[in-house]
């Protein structure tokens, strides 16, 4: 009987209603898992450039603001001058915040580099005070350092020049992902046009004799663009989940001594979620590549 | 048996007709690079009209009707479809010129994967016509050709006759303007060719230009018509001795 296979839309947007493509010959195969790859790796590139993007911009405007004053390890008694220095500083304008740290505080900041128990009592730690000024403050390094003249030995470092430094190979990491992420759409589009042109050449009979019927270029496009559509959500999804899931082992495997850029995607794993609209924009991209290769190809027919 | 030539070329018809006239002037055609198929070809289909196309295999029969059914666009010369340069016209609107034209295959081109009705119904669906609509028509047809107890039938399962009658109810349920038909006779017993000849005459009568290649001289005895001849690529006069095409 008459089949009327995606009734419910509205009258006359699809027509035919039947297909005009042999249901079971339709784009499929190994396309969804190549779909599926592809987004997964998009997903790891993108997800690895936003938490690089955030996570420096994060650092900038926390460190931008810090100083570190470094009292020499020999200087005795050096926690008491540490104090001495915080009582110093405080005075001066712009200043927002002052700690000095205690020395089972520094201890804690090696034994990240070191190991747990690893900081033996007679390494030579220097005492550290941590400055933070206020937003806009025009306090310089060496306003600070002035301030200090009168502590000997006492070095004041401002944590934007390492942070400046860091910034550069975070950069390039971050437009390396995004390239990536580039990459891997041109070849997820690749595909779809390989795809596309495969069941072009394949159904090329049926699809001239309803082009000589008066069909118009929109209506053949949809044939495909609908069964694409169907991959890319297929592909899109399975390649997001896998996303999801790696993104969420390296978050909660990774252990809390991992510093360094990688610690920057552990701090935010839950922003995988970020990915779950990729299957919909895998899906459009497949759809859109799909509709615009047969309206490329149903141009050579007059 | 009346055998009117083709008209001559005449001036841009006026009047309610020439919408519906097909008219070719010098018509030219090749495929790709290679030697023209088609050359000077002129004539005039007034609507309304009968034609056989006839002239031995080779002269250019089956080119003459890509060019009409527009599967073809001509090297040179003017074709009017409709009132419509159809030789300069975009692709864009050569669609909707499609949809007013039937065309009966010689080898059918049915989908396969659709039953006879579905086939049939395809150029009402194009159109954009109304489910029910449709069915009923559909089905009127296909019983008018002997197919009503073959409609959910696919082609492969389908006899080369029942098939020749699939492909001409296809070309005729959307009432065209214009039928273009290559050999359509050619598989079907002589009563079946005798209903279908019927079939056209009634569609003709109803103002559709009926365009019919054959070689068939018995199909030309029977129906009063307008003769187009074609010998090597280039229309002629029509041979006046027993037994031609």
């Amino acid at each position: 009987m008459f089949q009327i296979v995606q009734g419910g839309l509205r009258p006359n947007m699809l027509k035919p209603q039947f297909n005009i493509l042999p249901e079971g010959a339709r784009a499929g195969g190994l396309l969804p898992v190549i779909i599926a790859v592809m987004i997964y790796l998009c997903a790891l590139a993108l997800f690895a450039a936003l938490s690089l993007q955030f996570g420096i911009a994060a650092w900038s405007t926390n460190l931008d603001r810090s100083f570190t004053v470094q009292i020499p390890a020999d200087a005795l008694p050096k926690e008491d001058l540490a104090v001495s220095v915080a009582s110093a500083l405080k005075a001066l304008p712009g200043i927002a915040s002052i700690e000095a740290l205690s020395m089972e505080e520094n201890t804690a900041l090696l034994e990240t580099w070191l190991g747990k128990g690893n900081v033996s009592a007679d390494l030579p730690i220097p005492a550290l005070v941590d400055v933070k000024i206020e937003p806009g403050s025009a306090v310089t390094a060496a306003a600070l350092q002035e301030a200090l003249s009168g502590f000997a030995g006492a070095q004041v470092d401002a944590a934007g020049t390492w942070l400046s430094q860091l910034r550069g190979p975070a950069l390039a990491l971050i437009a390396n992902a995004y390239f990536i992420l580039g990459t891997v759409l041109v070849a997820t589009v690749a595909v779809v046009i390989f795809g596309t042109r495969a069941q072009l050449a394949a159904h090329q009979p049926t699809i001239q004799i309803v082009h000589h019927m008066g069909a118009e270029d929109a209506v053949i496009a949809k044939e495909f663009q609908f069964s694409f559509l169907r991959l890319g959500v297929l592909g899109g999804a399975i390649g997001t989940v896998l996303a999801i899931v790696t993104l969420l082992i390296i978050g909660t495997t990774l252990g809390e001594g991992d510093e360094g850029l990688l610690s920057i995607m552990r701090e935010r794993w839950w922003a995988a979620f970020v990915l779950l609209p990729l299957p919909l924009l895998s899906a459009a991209l497949t759809m859109l590549t799909a509709r615009l290769t047969v309206f490329y190809a149903l141009r050579s027919i007059p | 048996m009346p055998k009117a030539q083709a008209q001559a070329v005449t001036p841009a018809l006026e009047g309610p007709h020439s919408a519906n006239r097909v008219r070719f002037e010098n018509v030219g055609m090749r495929y790709g690079l290679g030697k023209e198929v088609l050359r000077n070809i002129t004539f005039e289909l007034d609507p309304g009209s009968f034609h056989f196309l006839t002239g031995p295999s080779g002269a250019g029969k089956t080119s003459l009707l890509k060019l009409l059914y527009l599967a073809h666009r001509p090297s040179r010369g003017v074709i009017e479809i409709f009132g419509q340069d159809a030789a300069n016209m975009g692709r864009k609107r050569l669609p909707a010129l499609r949809r007013r034209i039937g065309v009966v295959f010689q080898d059918f081109r049915l989908l396969n994967h659709l039953s006879a009705l579905e086939n049939v119904a395809l150029p009402l669906r194009l159109a954009g016509g109304k489910d029910a609509q449709i069915r009923d028509h559909v089905r009127e047809l296909l019983t008018w050709v002997g197919l009503a107890d073959r409609m959910d039938a696919t082609p492969p399962t389908l006899s080369g006759g029942e098939q020749q009658r699939v492909a001409i109810a296809r070309a005729v349920i959307g009432r065209p303007d214009m039928l273009i038909a290559d050999e359509p006779t050619g598989n079907v017993d002589p009563q079946m060719s005798r209903r279908l000849l019927h079939l056209f005459a009634e569609l003709n009568k109803i103002g559709t230009t009926v365009v019919i290649a054959t070689h068939d001289t018995a199909l030309l005895e029977r129906v009063p018509a307008n003769i187009l001849h074609l010998e090597d690529g280039e229309m002629v006069s029509v041979p006046d001795r027993p037994g031609w095409p």
